[in-house]
C-alpha cells in the first residue's frame, strides 16, 4: 500500500458533492473513482477492489440499507455513509448492517477523512493480527490485559475494560449503543441505556483529562460512542452539526 | 323410513300378543300412534311408509281371514280407507308443525344475534368498533370468513399487500378495484376462483363509498344457501349503514383521510426541501473545509478569514434550515419525543460544540456538575433546544463576552442555566420572546433572524416535560435562561447490581 495510492469510490448523485469530495480525497493522495447510482456503484466495486467506499444515502435508485447489504454480502471494504440529520434510526441500522461509520451532512472534509482513515486502519489491524491499540494518549494492551493513559496504568473493572475494548476494536468509528449493551450486559438489556450512560461516565473519570469535556471517549449523538482517533485534527473540521 | 316400518312391525307383534289376552277388538286405532310419531320425527315420507305398513299389517294379521291380505268384511274395508285418510292428514299436520317450530327457533337465534349486534353497535364509540362488532357478528353467525375494509384506501392497502394469505389473489384484486363512487355498482359480486370457492364482495353502503367494503368467503355452498346468506348479510348491513350514518362516520373518515394525505404531502415536501437546500450546503462546507486545510491559504490570515466566513455563514444557513424544518414539524403534527436515558453532560457538550464554531470569538464557560443525574428525555430535541438558547445568547452579545453554561442537580430536577453578558431583555421582550416569529424591536434592524429559534426551543423543552424561563435585569445587562427537567426516577441505584466492583 506504500507504493500504490489508496483508492476510493465516491457514490453520490450530486455532481457538486462528488467534485468537492474528489478534490478533498485527491489532495490527501487518494486515487478517486465516482459512481452516480447504487447500481453503478455495485458494478464498479465488483470490477475493481477499492480501499474505501463512501455512499450517499439519498441515491435515486437504491435505499441505503440495500446498498450496504449488497456490498457487505461479498466485500469487507471500509464503508462510510453520508446521511442527513434526523435519520438516527437509519444510521444505527446501517451500522448494524456493516457500514463502518457515518458523517452527517453538511460535514467537513477532515471529519470524513478521520472516519475513513479509522476504518481503513482497522482493516490493516485485523489483517496483521495486531492486538494492542493506541488511541491518542490511551494504550490498550491485550496480553497481559492492561490500559494506560499517558504512560500511567489505570485500574478498570471488567465491564469498563470490556467497553473500552469494544470501542477500541472500532477505534475512530462509532459503535452503536445497542451493540455495546448487547456485548456488555447481554441481549436482555438492550433498553437499559442508563447502564451504559453511567458506565461511560465512570470510565471517562478514569481516562479523560477533563471528564466533563471528553476528548477520548466521545459521544456519537443518538447513535452511540466512539474512541476519538489520534490522527484526526478536530480543529480543522467543521463540527458535525449532527444530532 | 326403515325406522318407521320397524315401529309398525314392533306394534304389530305387540298387538298379536296382547290383543288375544285382553280380547281387543278395535286394533285399528293403535296404528295411528306410529304414524304420528313418524310424522313428527321423519316428516311426510315416514308417515306414508307407516300408514302403508299399517294397512298391510292390519289386513294380514288382524282382519279375517287372518294371514291373508284379503279383507272379507266391508266394515273393515271402510275402516282401512278411513285409516289411510286420517294418516295422511295427521302426517301433513305434524310435518308442517315441525317446520314451523324449526323456523321459529332459527328466527329466534337470528333475533338474538341481531340484538347482540345492536347492543354492540349502540356501545360503539368509533367507527372501528362498529366494524369490529359487525365483523365478529357476521363471522360467528355465518361461520364463514368475513372481512370489512373501512375505506377505499384501507381496502386498497389491505387488498394490495397480502395481509391474509387466505384471501385468493383474484378476490384481493376485486376488493381493491371496488368502485370509488360506491353507487355505480352496488350489486354483489361473486367470483369463482381457482379453488372453486365463491366470495361476496360489495360496498357496505350502496350510496356511500366511504363506509368501505365487505368481503365474505361463501365457500362451496349451494346457490340456495348462498342466497340465504346474502339475505342475512343484507339485513345486517342495512342496520350497520343506519348506525354509521347516525354517527356521522363518513365525514370523520373523509377528514381523517384528508389529514393523512396532507401529512404525507407535507412530509414529502419537507424531505425534498431539506435535501435540495442541504446538498449545496454540503458541497460549500466540504469545499471550504478543504480550502481551510491547504497550507498556502492557512498562512494568509485574510484568506483564511474569508474561508472561515464561508464556513460560518454556511453553518448559520444550515441552522436556519433546521429551524424551519423543526417549526413545520411542531405546527404540523406536534412533537413526539422518543424518550431515553441521556447524560446532560453529553447534551450540553453536543449543543455547545455546534455553536462554538459559528461564534468562535465568544468565550463559552462550562460549569458542569460531575454527578448530575441522567435525564429521561428525547436527546435530539433537548440538544436542539439548548443549542437554540446558546445560539441566541451568542447572537445578542458582543464578541469577547462570556457565556456561562451550568448544570445543577436538585432533589427532583435537573437545571441547565445559560447566562450571557449580552443585550438583556426589556419587559416586552420577556413577555413575547417564546412566541413564534417574535423579534425584539431593538434587534430587527441590526440583526437577521426568523423569530423561530426560541419558539422551537420552548416547544421542544415543553414536549419533554421541562420548563424554560428567562430572567434579565434589564437592557444591556445580560440574560439568564433556565431550563428545568423533572427527574422521573434516579436510575443510578439500579445500576449498582450490574456493575461489579472488583478491579483487575
Amino acid at each position: 500500500m506504500s507504493e500504490l495510492p489508496p483508492t476510493v469510490l465516491i457514490v453520490d448523485d450530486e455532481a457538486m458533492i462528488r467534485r468537492s469530495l474528489r478534490a478533498g480525497f485527491e489532495l490527501e493522495g487518494f486515487a478517486v473513482d465516482e459512481a452516480e447510482t447504487g447500481a453503478e456503484a455495485i458494478r464498479s466495486a465488483r470490477l475493481k477492489p477499492r480501499d474505501l467506499i463512501t455512499v450517499d444515502l439519498g441515491l435515486p435508485d437504491m435505499d441505503g440499507a440495500e446498498i450496504v447489504k449488497h456490498l457487505r454480502s461479498w466485500s469487507n471494504v471500509p464503508l462510510i455513509v453520508l446521511s442527513v440529520r434526523a435519520n438516527e434510526s437509519e444510521k444505527v441500522r446501517l451500522l448494524e448492517l456493516g457500514a463502518d461509520d457515518y458523517v452527517v451532512k453538511p460535514f467537513g472534509m477532515a471529519e470524513l477523512l478521520a472516519r475513513a482513515r479509522a476504518a481503513m486502519r482497522r482493516r490493516v489491524r485485523t489483517s496483521t493480527g495486531q492486538t494492542d491499540i493506541t488511541v491518542g494518549d490511551l494504550t490498550i494492551q491485550a496480553d497481559p490485559r492492561g490500559v494506560s493513559v499517558r504512560g500511567d496504568r489505570v485500574a478498570l473493572t471488567p465491564k469498563e475494560y470490556r467497553l473500552l475494548q469494544l470501542l477500541a476494536q472500532h477505534a475512530g468509528n462509532a459503535v452503536t449503543r445497542q451493540n455495546l449493551l448487547k456485548e456488555i450486559w447481554g441481549p436482555d438489556h438492550l433498553a437499559d441505556t442508563h447502564y451504559l450512560r453511567m458506565l461511560v461516565r465512570k470510565l471517562r473519570q478514569k481516562i479523560e483529562v477533563d471528564p466533563m469535556q471528553p476528548s477520548i471517549l466521545v459521544t456519537a449523538p443518538n447513535v452511540g460512542y466512539r474512541l476519538a482517533g489520534g490522527e484526526s485534527h478536530e480543529q480543522d473540521s467543521v463540527p458535525t452539526s449532527p444530532t | 323410513m326403515v325406522a318407521a316400518l320397524t315401529l309398525v312391525a314392533a306394534l304389530s307383534l305387540f298387538l298379536l300378543v296382547v290383543a288375544p289376552i285382553f280380547n281387543l277388538e278395535r286394533v285399528t286405532i293403535f296404528f295411528l300412534v306410529p304414524i304420528l310419531v313418524s310424522a313428527t320425527r321423519w316428516g311426510t315420507v315416514g308417515a306414508l311408509a307407516c300408514s302403508i305398513g299399517g294397512v298391510a299389517s292390519l289386513a294380514f294379521f288382524f282382519y279375517p281371514p287372518r294371514f291373508s291380505f284379503y279383507v272379507a268384511d266391508p266394515d273393515h274395508i271402510v275402516n282401512l280407507i278411513l285409516f289411510v285418510g286420517i294418516a295422511l292428514l295427521t302426517s301433513h299436520l305434524a310435518g308442517s308443525l315441525k317446520r314451523q317450530a324449526a323456523e321459529l327457533s332459527r328466527r329466534e337465534k337470528e333475533t338474538r344475534e341481531l340484538y347482540q349486534l345492536s347492543r354492540h353497535l349502540a356501545l360503539a364509540h368509533s367507527a372501528s368498533e362498529i366494524y369490529e362488532a359487525v365483523q365478529n357478528h357476521l363471522t360467528s353467525s355465518l361461520h364463514r370468513k368475513v372481512m370489512l375494509f373501512r375505506s377505499e384506501t384501507d381496502a386498497k392497502a389491505r387488498g394490495d399487500s397480502c395481509v391474509d394469505p387466505g384471501i385468493p389473489e383474484l378476490i384481493r384484486r376485486g376488493i381493491s378495484a371496488m368502485p370509488p363512487g360506491g353507487g355505480h355498482d352496488s350489486r354483489d359480486t361473486i367470483m369463482d376462483t381457482a379453488s372453486g370457492t365463491s366470495w361476496l364482495v360489495r360496498p357496505i353502503s350502496p350510496t356511500k363509498a366511504e363506509f368501505g367494503v365487505i368481503a365474505v368467503d361463501l365457500g362451496t355452498k349451494k346457490s340456495s344457501e348462498i342466497e340465504a346468506m346474502k339475505r342475512q348479510i343484507e339485513s345486517v348491513l342495512a342496520y350497520v349503514e343506519t348506525t354509521l350514518n347516525h354517527l356521522n362516520v363518513d365525514r370523520a373518515i373523509r377528514e381523517a383521510e384528508l389529514r393523512a394525505e396532507t401529512d404525507r404531502l407535507r412530509e414529502a415536501l419537507i424531505g425534498s426541501v431539506s435535501h435540495e437546500l442541504r446538498s449545496p450546503l454540503t458541497s460549500i462546507l466540504c469545499s471550504a473545509s478543504i480550502l481551510r486545510a491547504v497550507p498556502a491559504l492557512a498562512a494568509d490570515t485574510r484568506l483564511a478569514g474569508l474561508v472561515d466566513a464561508i464556513r460560518q455563514e454556511a453553518e448559520r444557513h444550515n441552522n436556519d434550515i433546521q429551524n424551519l424544518l423543526d417549526a413545520s414539524r411542531i405546527s404540523s403534527r406536534g412533537v413526539k419525543p422518543e424518550y431515553e436515558w441521556c447524560d446532560p453532560t453529553d447534551i450540553v457538550n453536543a449543543a455547545t460544540e455546534r455553536v462554538r464554531l459559528r461564534y468562535s470569538d465568544r468565550h463559552l464557560k462550562m460549569n458542569l456538575q460531575g454527578d448530575v443525574p441522567l435525564l429521561f428525555v428525547d436527546s435530539m430535541l433537548t440538544e436542539q433546544a439548548l443549542m437554540q438558547v446558546i445560539d441566541n445568547a451568542a447572537k445578542y452579545s458582543s464578541s469577547d463576552s462570556t457565556i456561562e453554561i451550568t448544570t445543577q442537580a436538585g432533589d427532583d430536577k435537573v437545571r441547565l442555566v445559560i447566562k450571557d453578558q449580552g443585550a438583556g431583555l426589556t419587559e416586552a421582550e420577556k413577555a413575547g420572546m417564546w412566541n413564534q416569529f417574535f423579534r425584539g424591536h431593538r434587534h430587527t434592524l441590526s440583526s437577521a433572524g426568523s423569530g423561530l429559534g426560541l419558539w422551537v426551543a420552548h416547544a421542544f423543552v415543553t414536549a419533554n416535560g421541562g420548563t424554560i424561563q428567562a430572567a434579565s435585569e434589564g437592557e444591556g445587562r445580560g440574560t439568564t435562561v433556565s431550563i428545568e427537567f423533572p427527574l422521573v426516577r434516579r436510575p443510578e441505584e439500579g445500576l449498582m447490581q450490574f456493575e461489579d466492583a472488583s478491579h483487575e
